[in-house]
């Protein structure tokens, strides 16, 4: 069954002007999803997930949140989802210590005696954080901030995760960390997660689904892997390869490699290499049959590029197509 | 981590009771690591009430004469026993009337209560939880005040009728907090986050310090605003408690105009309007704090995330 | 234009908290309680930190000048030193002409921008009147406060949302209302503590031009933190990297990976792919593999290779001997953020 079912919900701001914050958004999300929310600033991700949250009343529309309804049962959609939203690491009490942070919150999902103590001590060294378990929150750094948000936000084993820019405010090794955490929570626990992000990378690398929002309406939704092939950009591949005689180099025939519409070739530098490009709707498909051709010919590789349609590029084609300013 | 199948909603509210007392629970212990965190807090909480308790008496010895006069025979003659009752019940009015407001501001600014509002708990238990606090640093400061007061300021009580006036205070403290409540609930009903809150400033700023007499009877008040005096809760407090509480006092002999139209004996009055407010404004508080969270949850305005 | 010597800067352990105060219409016995509240200290006073420590730089005027390094590093200390918002521990420097011990006249000739800290921002006005109230607060006439108003909005892509109240505004408008708002005083130094955190990739964009472009054009001298080297390096004159507090090497981006002459980066993204069985080739140098989480099964490789014809073809075969397939090859050049993320910094600070 769904764990996110809605249709049609949208949503107006009041103010000195009306301003659409959502329109007709629909939303069928599987169990043990990773959905990737895109779009540019303001348009409309996080309006979303607070209406997903239970947090914020749709104008129209209607749909279930796991299972609860969600006009009439927010209360019981509030209650059963883990968030964390930019300023969760702001609500850690600064007054106690990072496990005293954890400790008040155990009762509140059930958790008591042992139990809570032996999930509290899992969640602080599984987000490394057992080194700072008696430290005062405001003698850590940001990115343990945000871990400390993260693990508190754990503590309940919630089947429905809402996580708003996870990795804003970390480094390297915390933004490793914490995409592990969400992977590992996926695969492990079966946990479906709605996610929003500016890195673009993140998203391909962490989501199973992309919705890509503009302006309050949603632009895409699909597979990532649809997704990126869905705009029909055509990327060179550009190879540098060794050949004794670049007269006798005979190119790919397009139609044998997946994804290939053309090639191009010439001589190359004064190393009498030959510079191939081959144009590609996947270059995810062709890269691998190319190489295995160019070993199978016997020709020497000496340089390689592979330009990929990226999730920047679907950013830029259906952010900037709509007139985004 | 299971997906609750269609049709069957897990329900919340089965273990709910067990929880809320044990999150209730962890607020407090949370509140008494925070008070206890503080090397100087407990000396200077001593200090502090030791000092408000001098300064009254040594306002008290600068009116002894004319207080004694002004008093009225029903409080007795002790003026140091009856400020001690009026600052002692100010206490109690004060942090169940003021302190919800300010805590569900505070908690919302720090991003806690976006958490809360988030978890399993109810909606109240917070508004709650922050009343631990005012129990382990308010509540016990009536008994320094009393204490400070009878051993070195010659401040006297009777002991007497002890289960009524913790009766009493019970209602004060109800009925405050019902207000408390209202007040709190303008936060997201009026959505006012800053300033002024208007419900806080008209029962305590205004109408408490001015009229209920904390330090002097109302009938020192002109006629009417002994009147405006009887719509806060308040004036029963002090009324009723100082009756009990201060030798000499009597409890016949009505001295709120209320106490005067009705044919009953007044802390008899006093008991029914303690009891009728807490019976209408805690439910008003209920009430008017779910529907603003209602309210705040169509414009947006719920959490401090934005 | 900023000229600093030897600073350093140390932070002490305790914390003075002003937690709690609350009004209490006692009479006089007001004045104590707030009393008592203003002097708790709390009871567990850390270790001193030291954040910085013996940071020497010139930055010419301008200059768009980047400071780069991992969380922690001491980015934002430095530059709150420079904006005359912390007094270094140690250390001399001055900041548009005016020496560090002025800081009430080094924040008149600075703008700083944080958004990572508090905004600043009344939430009942709009982006515009926000913008523009404070320039007239800062002594602007109405006229120029409303022409420097449209013109910072069109910097930073807020034309079009002007008219909203903050509180309407998504986090990322909100980042480039405080960005607009350092704009419109056009001091000689602007100070952007990563400008681009959370920014869709378009207004990331347009941020960067207006970094690169816009201001150097006003002869503004604009420095820069962000911990993401690749979108600094496009656009700095020079750069610092930050390590520990320390100051590892400054210079132009073409300097600060100089030293790596010979060597090749190879990144590399395969999929199925388990560990190489093969023995490692004498061609690959460094080798660093990324496991990249998620659905699609996905290893992330970067090495870095001698500098020769051979080494591509030695590196993949070497790759690909764990099996598996690889979906993206690129052989380039090091970057600024091969240094800065510690990759390669084994050999810059050599």
């Amino acid at each position: 069954m769904a764990v996110i079912d809605i249709q049609g919900i949208g949503k107006w701001y009041p103010g000195r002007r009306r301003t659409v914050a959502l329109e007709g958004v629909d939303l069928r999300l599987a169990e043990g999803a990773i959905l990737g929310l895109l779009g540019p600033n303001g348009a409309g991700k996080t309006t979303l997930i607070k209406i997903l949250s239970g947090l914020l009343v749709p104008d129209t529309g209607r749909g279930t949140v796991l299972g609860y309804d969600l006009m009439r049962q927010a209360r019981h959609i509030r209650a059963a989802v883990s968030l964390v939203a930019p300023t969760a690491d702001v609500g850690i009490d600064n007054n106690l210590t990072v496990r005293q942070n954890l400790v008040f919150w155990a009762p509140v999902y059930g958790l008591f005696g042992e139990i809570a103590r032996r999930r509290i001590d899992e969640l602080l060294a599984r987000l490394g954080l057992e080194g700072k378990a008696d430290a005062w929150p405001m003698h850590i750094s940001a990115g343990q901030r945000q871990r400390l948000a993260l693990a508190r936000s754990l503590l309940a084993e919630n089947a429905l995760v809402f996580l708003d820019e996870p990795t804003n405010k970390l480094d390297a090794e915390g933004i490793r960390s914490v995409r592990q955490l969400i992977t590992d929570l996926n695969a492990r626990h079966g946990v479906t997660v709605v996610l929003t992000t500016h890195v673009m990378e993140e998203a391909e690398e962490l989501c199973s689904e992309i919705m890509f929002l503009a302006q309050g309406r949603v632009r895409r939704h699909l597979p990532t892997d649809e997704v990126l092939r869905s705009l029909g950009l055509v990327r060179p591949i550009r190879l540098a390869l060794d050949s004794r005689e670049a007269a006798d180099f005979t190119p790919p025939d397009p139609r044998t490699l997946r994804g290939a519409e053309r090639v191009a070739w010439g001589p190359g530098d004064i190393r009498g290499r030959v510079l191939l490009t081959v144009w590609s709707r996947d270059t995810v498909a062709t890269t691998p049959e190319l190489i295995e051709w160019v070993l199978h010919q016997g020709y020497r590789l000496a340089g390689m590029e592979t330009e990929r349609v990226t999730l920047e590029d679907v950013f830029a084609t259906l952010s900037g197509a709509e007139g985004v300013h | 981590m299971r997906v609750p199948a269609a049709g069957e909603p897990r329900d919340v509210r089965v273990h709910s009771l067990i929880r809320e007392i044990a999150t209730l629970w962890a607020f407090a212990i949370r509140e008494y690591r925070i008070w206890q965190s503080y090397r100087v807090n407990q000396v200077m909480w001593m200090v502090n009430i030791f000092v408000t308790t001098l300064l009254f008496f040594l306002m008290g010895q600068m009116v002894k004469g004319k207080a004694a006069h002004l008093m009225g025979a029903a409080y007795g003659t002790n003026y140091m026993s009856f400020i001690v009752v009026g600052i002692a019940m100010n206490v109690f009015l004060f942090t169940n009337l003021a302190d919800p407001y300010t805590r569900i501001a505070r908690s919302y600014f720090n991003g806690t209560m976006d958490l809360m509002l988030l978890s399993p708990m109810s909606i109240y238990t917070p508004l709650l939880g922050f009343m631990t606090k005012s129990m382990l640093d308010d509540y016990p400061r009536l008994f320094f005040v009393g204490g400070f007061g009878m051993l070195l300021f010659g401040a006297a009580f009777r002991f007497q009728y002890t289960l009524p006036a913790l009766g009493f205070t019970v209602l004060v403290l109800s009925s405050a907090f019902g207000i408390g409540m209202i007040s709190a609930s303008s936060f997201y009903l009026l959505n006012i986050k800053r300033g002024t809150e208007p419900v806080r400033f008209l029962v305590q700023q205004l109408l408490a310090t001015l009229l209920a007499g904390s330090y002097y009877p109302v009938t020192v008040l002109p006629r009417p605003l002994q009147w405006v005096a009887c719509l806060i809760p308040h004036t029963y407090a002090f009324d009723a408690l100082r009756r009990l509480m201060d030798p000499g006092a009597h409890l016949g002999g009505a001295v709120l105009p209320l106490q005067q139209i009705l044919p009953w004996p007044p802390l008899a009055v006093d008991g029914a309007v303690l009891g009728l407010m807490t019976l209408i404004l805690i439910p008003v508080g209920l009430l008017l704090y779910a529907r603003g969270i209602e309210k705040a949850r169509r414009n947006g305005t719920l959490t401090r995330w934005q | 234009m900023i000229r600093l010597s030897g600073i350093g800067k140390t932070f002490p352990g305790a914390e003075l908290s002003l937690r709690g105060t609350k009004l209490v219409t006692q009479g006089p016995a007001l004045w104590v309680r707030n009393l008592a509240r203003a002097v708790r200290l709390t009871a567990s006073p850390g270790a001193p930190v030291r954040a910085l420590e013996d940071v020497t730089l010139n930055i010419a005027a301008g200059e768009v000048f980047g400071i780069l390094g991992p969380n922690g590093s001491g980015k934002t200390t430095l530059v709150k030193i420079m904006a005359g918002l912390l007094r270094p521990t140690e250390g001399a420097g001055a900041v548009a002409g005016v020496e560090m011990n002025h800081p009430q006249a080094i924040r008149r000739r600075v703008s700083y921008v944080s958004t990572t800290g508090w905004m600043g921002l009344e939430w009942a006005l709009t982006a515009e009147e926000n913008i523009r109230f404070f320039g007239l607060l800062s002594g602007m006439s109405g006229a120029l406060a409303k022409t420097r108003t449209d013109e910072a909005l069109r910097d930073v892509g807020l034309m079009q949302d002007r008219h909203k109240a903050v509180s309407e505004l998504s986090n990322g408008m909100r980042q480039r209302v405080i960005l607009a708002r350092a704009l419109l005083l056009r001091t000689p130094v602007v100070l952007l503590d990563e400008p681009t955190v959370g920014l869709d990739p378009i207004h990331r964009d347009q941020v960067l031009a207006l970094v690169r472009e816009t201001l150097p054009a006003r002869g503004q001298t604009v420095i820069v933190v962000d911990h993401q080297a690749d979108a600094l390096e496009t656009i700095v004159d020079r750069a610092a990297i930050l390590a520990g507090g320390r100051l590892l090497r400054a210079g132009t981006p073409a300097e600060l990976v100089s030293g790596l002459e010979g060597v090749r980066v190879l990144e590399m993204v395969t999929r199925g792919s388990g560990e190489p069985r093969a023995a490692i080739p004498p061609q690959v140098q460094e080798v660093e593999r990324i496991e990249r989480p998620g659905p699609l099964g996905l290893t992330q490789w970067r090495l870095t290779v001698a500098d020769r014809s051979d080494a591509l073809e030695a590196a993949l075969h070497w790759v690909l001997s764990g099996g598996g397939q690889a979906v993206q090859v690129a052989e380039r050049a090091p970057r600024l953020a091969d240094v800065v993320t510690g990759r390669l910094r084994r050999e810059v600070s050599r």
